[in-house]
């Protein structure tokens, strides 16, 4: 009997225990990722999956900004949520200011229909300072009401501490296309690593991430029959 | 409708070529598989050796050169710059806009920073942009603007023309007609344009109209081929391709003939692809096309990378794609026409136990030096012949000028083809080709990279160290890795090497090929984490352990061993943490023990790692805290990794 009363506790303390609240509420679980590639995401329930496009690329090079917008059409059911990735990309280390490189991020924000933003730079050691003041600079410059995502090394997730108090909502630990001899985890210790994950479908993972929503990335146009293999995939796992 | 009209416009907006961006690390590359490494030579029929990986831009050229149409000056002329030049990469900068450049030095107009040219596509389920503004328009602009300097009316025109622009991205800003005499037909001009930005095409398309009827207007020739854009951004291409025929056979509109035939050309090549892909084929391979080739070599790459089979055959279109399949079907070709082109094909799809080998040979050897394909047919010889007879050619070859791409690769065959350890130091060295190659600089290619890294024992490494017959650069990174292959191959490592290889991350045991380490100085940590070494079974393994037929038996046999006991060395990380732990358990008191420990946690942060780092790192971060709190270094490492 008191064996059974124990485990009653534990049980209802695992009900009871306060979650992480969810930092995209009514966002989906699953995004798609669609990059630089002609997408028609007609066929995506809305209901199931979001959309998480590449709408610019922010170059940064020799002190100035220049923006690269989406060239290739994307399309999608009415209703579905999109989140507007904005690539940022730096060939040098001859940085613009803050305000240009954030005001070319914010103006992802305008796109109708966009719900969130994400900024995807994989900054250098030398740019991490440069990056937390421009995520900082893009908090303001953005509507309160406009969540702000951004994509995330995974050594950012592991052993660095350096994202911790980004003005972020998530960061997203990209679980593909790692170096020689990394093996993705499954969980990530900072906060803003531990609710969302970036996986790719030529990628399977040995350990399925546990992260409650999944950004995927695809290295071909999305078709239905992949989206459909993706979402079983991800059943599987949640 | 709408649709059609999205469609087109975003057809219309997408280059050929997309401008990239970094972080590129550089990488050596010895021969460009792509496109040649000089597109001007190429365009002039100095092919180097052919390659089925090339752009098919450029394999159309090659099919010309081999042919024996080829380019004339002219020709040349036409297609570069131009689509030569946009594959071979994007230009540095981007150019400044040449309107801006010329109206922000009026005195009194507010400088405008930048025109942003593109314009977003959105509606529900829908979302993309499009050039909207081309730089014809800005140097327009500022052709305009030269004649109205000085003139009373130059403000006015500046504030309309700017209205125009803003149109590029957004809005739908018209600037309003005007009683000024001087200024009517330019205002009329600018309205006309100002609703084709702002997607009010049935709008513009008559104002166009108008402005044709308009004897008096400057505009006035221009403008039937604008109406005639209007309806291609409509997508009404068919009404389109009428307008622009009419256009073509009126001899006063004959300045714009060759731009109406152009958009005729996209037309047909959207509503009857097959067809035009067919006549791109033959025009293409005929003389004397300087009007029309630099556009009919974008057109027909464009179709044929949508897959587009032409209508009919025709040999160019079938030699490229049997080239581009390793030369798939050549041989027939080649019996039944003796063409030069289905000679090199059929070459590059021999192996050496062929049976067409001797023919082949004989045809390969009569093709003379000032042929643009004696180079490739002669790799191919090289490829094909006996050893001793490719030897031989190949040091006759390497005499003769040849662009470095191809003499990387007649160097790589006589590599190969070795018969001492001199011989294959002799031509391991190789110039790179991409752009940041370093003039006067070889590095070695993995051909003999992997041969020294795996092939060839610690003793000739060491004489390799040393010899001449290598550039320094590569000297000094093989005495370091013999240094390094010494320790971690020793029975028991001196801890003085393993201290300093801890405060060394750019030091490790492995022959590498390229530029090496993207951060040179070896004492600094590496942004992209190429620190200290990867376990050969952790993603080092590269390619199987090669021959080396220069070897004697007793060498191959103990580059055996060695590689064996290499192969099985832990990452860096591993490799440093194991012996700092061992030789703290035995040395207590050496007082370079904190900061050892604290190195092999910072290696296992930075450096390669593998399943075992983790407890390395957790071991040396126990025993550094347990045994030595109170030292700075135990203050300065916080956490262990894994």
């Amino acid at each position: 009997m008191k064996t059974l009363a124990v485990a009653a506790g534990i049980v209802a303390i695992a009900f009871l225990w306060p979650r992480p609240a969810d930092p995209l509420p009514g966002f989906p679980r699953v995004f798609l990722w669609a990059w630089e590639v002609p997408e028609n995401l007609e066929f995506l329930d809305p209901h199931a999956s979001g959309v998480a496009f590449l709408a610019r690329t922010v170059c940064l090079r020799g002190g100035s900004v220049s923006v690269r917008p989406r060239l290739q059409p994307l399309r999608y059911a009415p209703g579905t949520i999109l989140m507007a990735v904005v690539r940022v990309e730096s060939s040098d280390s001859d940085l613009p200011t803050v305000d240009a490189t954030s005001a070319a991020i914010a103006e992802a924000a305008a796109i109708p229909h966009v719900r969130a933003l994400q900024v995807d730079f994989d900054a250098a050691l030398s740019q991490r300072a440069y990056y937390r003041e421009l995520l900082a600079n893009l908090r303001r410059r953005v509507p309160p009401s406009m969540p702000i995502s951004m994509t995330a090394l995974t050594s950012w997730c592991e052993s660095d501490g350096w994202i911790a108090g980004l003005p972020v909502v998530e960061a997203v630990p990209m679980l593909f296309r790692m170096g020689p001899g990394e093996r993705p985890a499954r969980t990530f210790r900072p906060a803003l690593c531990q609710s969302s994950a970036g996986v790719s479908v030529d990628e399977p993972l040995r350990e399925p991430p546990s992260a409650a929503r999944l950004y995927i990335f695809n290295p071909r146009p999305w078709t239905e029959a992949t989206y459909r293999a993706a979402l079983r995939e991800v059943r599987k796992w949640h | 409708m709408a649709l059609r009209i999205v469609i087109v416009l975003l057809i219309l907006a997408i280059p050929l070529e997309l401008p990239g961006c970094g972080p590129f690390l550089p990488e050596a590359v010895f021969h460009l598989k792509i496109d040649p490494e000089a597109p001007k030579e190429f365009a002039r029929g100095d092919l180097g050796i052919l390659q089925p990986t090339d752009e098919r831009l450029y394999q159309a050229i090659a099919y010309r050169y081999l042919s024996g149409v080829g380019l004339n000056n002219a020709e040349q002329q036409a297609i570069l710059p131009g689509p030569l030049e946009a594959v071979a990469g994007s230009p540095p900068d981007e150019p400044r806009n040449p309107w801006l450049a010329v109206r922000n030095q009026v005195p009194g107009v507010q400088p405008i920073a930048d025109i942003y040219p593109y314009r977003e596509i959105t509606k529900e389920g829908m979302y993309g942009n499009y050039l909207n503004c081309n730089d014809d328009a800005f140097r327009t602009a500022a052709t305009t603007l030269q004649r109205w300097r000085g003139k009373p009316s130059e403000a006015d025109w500046i504030a309309s023309q700017d209205l125009v622009f803003a149109d590029c991205s957004r809005g739908a800003a018209i600037p309003v007609p005007t009683s000024d005499a001087h200024l009517r037909a330019d205002r009329a001009y600018q309205i006309a344009s100002a609703k084709f930005y702002s997607e009010q095409y049935d709008a513009a398309r008559q104002d166009f109209q108008t402005i044709a009827a308009d004897a008096s207007s400057p505009w006035q020739n221009i403008a039937p081929y604008l109406a005639a854009r209007c309806l291609i951004r409509a997508g009404k291409l068919a009404d389109a391709d009428t307008e622009l025929q009419h256009i073509v056979a009126d001899p006063a509109l004959a300045r714009f003939h060759a731009s109406a035939s152009g958009l005729r050309g996209f037309i047909r090549a959207r509503l009857h692809p097959a067809e035009r892909m067919h006549e791109l084929a033959l025009a293409l391979a005929k003389p004397d096309s300087q009007a029309t080739v630099k556009q009919d070599l974008i057109d027909y790459r464009a179709l044929f990378d949508q897959n587009v089979k032409p209508a009919q055959d025709d040999d160019l279109t079938a030699w490229i794609l049997s080239f581009q399949a390793g030369g798939n079907g050549a041989l027939e070709k080649w019996r039944s026409t003796h063409a030069l082109p289905w000679l090199v094909g059929a070459l590059q799809a021999a192996g050496p136990k062929d049976s067409a080998i001797p023919e082949l040979l004989a045809a390969a050897s009569a093709v003379k030096p000032d042929s643009p394909a004696h180079v490739t047919v002669n790799y191919h010889r090289v490829r094909l012949l006996p050893a001793d007879d490719a030897r031989t050619l190949t040091d006759q070859l390497l005499k003769m000028d040849m662009p470095v791409s191809a003499r990387n690769q007649f160097r790589a065959e006589r590599l190969r083809l070795a018969r001492t350890f001199e011989e294959f130091l002799s031509y391991a060295p190789r110039t790179s080709v991409d752009e940041d190659a370093k003039p006067g600089v070889d590095v070695l290619d993995d051909d003999s990279a992997l041969v020294l890294d795996r092939a060839v024992p610690l003793a000739l490494l060491k004489q390799a160290s040393t010899s001449a017959l290598l550039p320094e650069g590569t000297r000094k990174g093989i005495q370091q890795v013999v240094s390094i292959r010494a320790l971690v191959l020793a029975p028991s490592p001196d801890f003085d090497q393993v201290f300093r290889l801890l405060n060394t991350p750019g030091d490790g045991p492995f022959v590498r090929g390229g530029y090496g380490r993207f951060t040179e100085d070896p004492r600094a940590i590496d942004d992209f984490r190429d620190n200290w070494w990867c376990a050969v079974s952790g993603g080092n393994e590269g390619h199987a352990v090669p021959i080396a037929n220069f070897l004697s038996p007793p060498d191959r046999q103990q580059a055996a061993t060695e590689w064996n006991k290499l192969a099985a060395l832990s990452a860096g990380p591993d490799w440093l943490g194991t012996q700092t732990l061992a030789f703290a358990e035995q040395h207590p008191q050496d007082p370079r023990i904190p900061q050892a420990l604290y190195l092999v946690v910072r290696a296992s942060r930075y450096g390669c790692s593998d399943a075992q780092t983790g407890d390395v790192s957790k071991l040396a971060f126990d025993l550094l805290h347990r045994r030595y709190p109170n030292t700075e270094w135990a203050k300065k490492t916080p956490y262990w990794y894994k």
